[in-house]
């Protein structure tokens, strides 16, 4: 975190978390200049003890940024509290220069970040092409197009535009998630495991989207249970333990680390 | 013949009627015990209105404003308040209960709890195939398709009807996708409080004399035709209607009209054993 020296930014977590490599050198300029999404000491629990505390990670344009971490370290509940389904008792987060925290998240998507949840994140009864409408509710106009766009980029929805959500696999439903999420265009994407669940073949036809996304712009921060996997592509990786900051770097570079790989990935 | 003939206008009443509660319920998951007091009011200010005009037009908008306004109020005055300080499901149900007993004691203190008479100029009776109508059983019918057909192109067709379906499957999915819940949900108590004060409007009328219990007796059929139809089914909710209100009207002709509304419970508790689920299969949700 020593990099951003000074904006007091992960300041709290940079006494606990341990940086992998050299930083400075890892993380390329942006080649996008859209905003940063900063978690900055984030508290967020559902009542009783918090299940995050005081974790700061941030996703940089055009970057994969990669949570990870066991079971139950909470992972899913920081991104549930920078999208505005939990609240965070304490600290902020931050687009660009803005404070978003604790807006709701009709508000947030209007800014720009786009939360795709792991479980129930397509409308079951609704038709694909009625679930990307409902992607561009906040646009409105040219949707039309934009389902065009998506349809080409994942050829597998355009043949199914008129089925109802709940009849399609959960390889298609995840497409269809991406889809919607990404039919506003947005600055800044979550995606809660989005591999979860998924059958092999799958799992990489969903990391190369997720790939392709990134390249496109936006700030990717995705969530994932696949440590491996996730961290090969990783710009910047954060290790969650108990629900804190524990390790962070580029992904390759966490990869390599023997502690991290012999406590959490095994092998 | 005679008793699918009434059994229709029934139907149609109770079809306005329940598929407002559907389409209520799906979209907030509130069970509503002041729905008949949305009936209620629509009555009552039809019946107000009628001391002026004998034009049907004008009584059925003050049925539709009526009911609209108590929807509304309902949602915007107790139930959203309540939910954002994190009320429960089961508080928001009791809640509905006292507002349909306050609606209930408004309307007595205002108009006295003996029945006020509401009549529609009937006219001649028309022979419609095997079927023997007033005008204002053909209004009627007609008045609830339609309405039906219109509720169905707005659920299928338009922007906000799918916003309704998608805050219906998934409320804070719809959330995180943009769409305004709130507003949406604010919108479908008024819609749902609409049709039901016109519901209880043209009951009022086919009955021709209420009470301020007009639309609370009524509850219990309409809970049964949503129930029988599967519940927060839209589509459901029409078919159920048509068994209730054609069982009801049959049965008052061959049994005993006091037995109307056993026969409605009667076919609930056949359905609830056979098909709880509802007679309407998953695949034509709504």
């Amino acid at each position: 975190m020593s990099r951003e020296g000074g904006d007091g930014i992960g300041s709290t977590s940079a006494m606990s978390a341990r940086v992998v490599g050299n930083p400075a050198l890892a993380v390329a300029e942006p080649v996008v200049d859209g905003p940063t999404l900063s978690a900055d000491c984030l508290t967020i629990g559902y009542g009783g003890t918090p299940v995050v505390r005081e974790v700061s990670v941030r996703a940089r344009p055009g970057q994969l940024t990669a949570i990870v971490g066991p079971n139950g370290a909470g992972k899913s509940t920081l991104l549930k509290g920078m999208a505005g389904v939990l609240r965070c008792s304490s600290g902020r987060t931050l687009l660009g220069d803005d404070d978003v925290t604790n807006l709701t998240p009709e508000r947030l998507i209007r800014l720009g970040i786009s939360y795709v949840p792991q479980v129930s994140n397509v409308f079951a009864s609704l038709t694909v092409r009625e679930n990307l409408e409902m992607g561009a509710y906040i646009v409105r106009a040219n949707s039309k197009q934009r389902i065009e766009e998506l349809c080409s980029m994942f050829p597998d929805l355009k043949s199914s535009l008129h089925r109802p959500a709940r009849t399609l696999s959960g390889g298609q439903r995840m497409m269809l998630a991406l889809a919607r999420g990404l039919m506003v265009q947005p600055k800044v994407l979550l995606l809660d495991e989005p591999t979860a669940g998924l059958a092999p073949m799958v799992v990489e036809a969903v990391w190369e989207h997720v790939l392709a996304i990134k390249a496109s712009g936006p700030a990717v921060l995705v969530v994932e249970q696949n440590t491996r996997r996730s961290l090969r592509d990783a710009d910047w990786g954060y290790v969650l333990t108990n629900g804190r900051n524990n390790l962070e770097g580029p992904g390759p570079e966490l990869l390599a680390d023997k502690d991290l790989v012999r406590l959490y990935i095994g092998g | 013949m005679l008793g699918i003939g009434f059994g229709l206008v029934t139907a149609a009443i109770v079809a306005l009627s329940t598929v407002a509660l559907s389409l209520q319920f799906s979209v907030t998951r509130t069970i509503n015990f002041a729905h008949g007091e949305l009936m209620t009011v629509g009555a009552y200010a039809g019946y107000l209105v009628a001391q002026h005009t004998s034009n049907l037009v004008p009584q059925a908008l003050a049925a539709v404003a009526a009911g609209a306004v108590l929807g509304w109020v309902l949602n915007w005055g107790l139930l959203r308040p309540f939910s954002r300080r994190g009320a429960s499901k089961i508080v928001l149900f009791v809640l509905t209960i006292a507002t349909a007993l306050i609606v209930q004691n408004l309307l007595q203190v205002g108009f006295g709890g003996s029945f006020v008479d509401y009549h529609y100029s009937v006219g001649l009776a028309h022979h419609v195939g095997p079927f023997l109508w007033t005008t204002l059983n053909i209004v009627t019918m007609v008045t609830a398709a339609v309405i039906l057909i219109s509720l169905h192109l707005m659920i299928r067709r338009t922007r906000f009807g799918k916003a309704q379906r998608a805050v219906a499957d998934d409320l804070m999915l719809a959330r995180t996708t943009g769409i305004a819940a709130e507003r949406i949900i604010s919108f479908t108590w008024v819609l749902d409080g609409g049709i039901a004060g016109l519901a209880g409007m043209f009951l009022a009328l086919q009955v021709g004399s209420f009470t301020p219990t007009l639309g609370f007796g009524y509850l219990l059929v309409i809970f049964a035709a949503a129930i029988v139809g599967g519940i927060g089914k839209m589509y459901g909710a029409m078919v159920g209607s048509l068994i209730i209100g054609i069982v009801m009207e049959v049965s008052a002709i061959y049994i005993n009209p006091s037995y109307k509304e056993t026969m409605a419970f009667l076919v609930l508790v056949v359905v609830l054993l056979f098909r709880p689920q509802g007679i309407v299969p998953a695949l034509s949700e709504g």
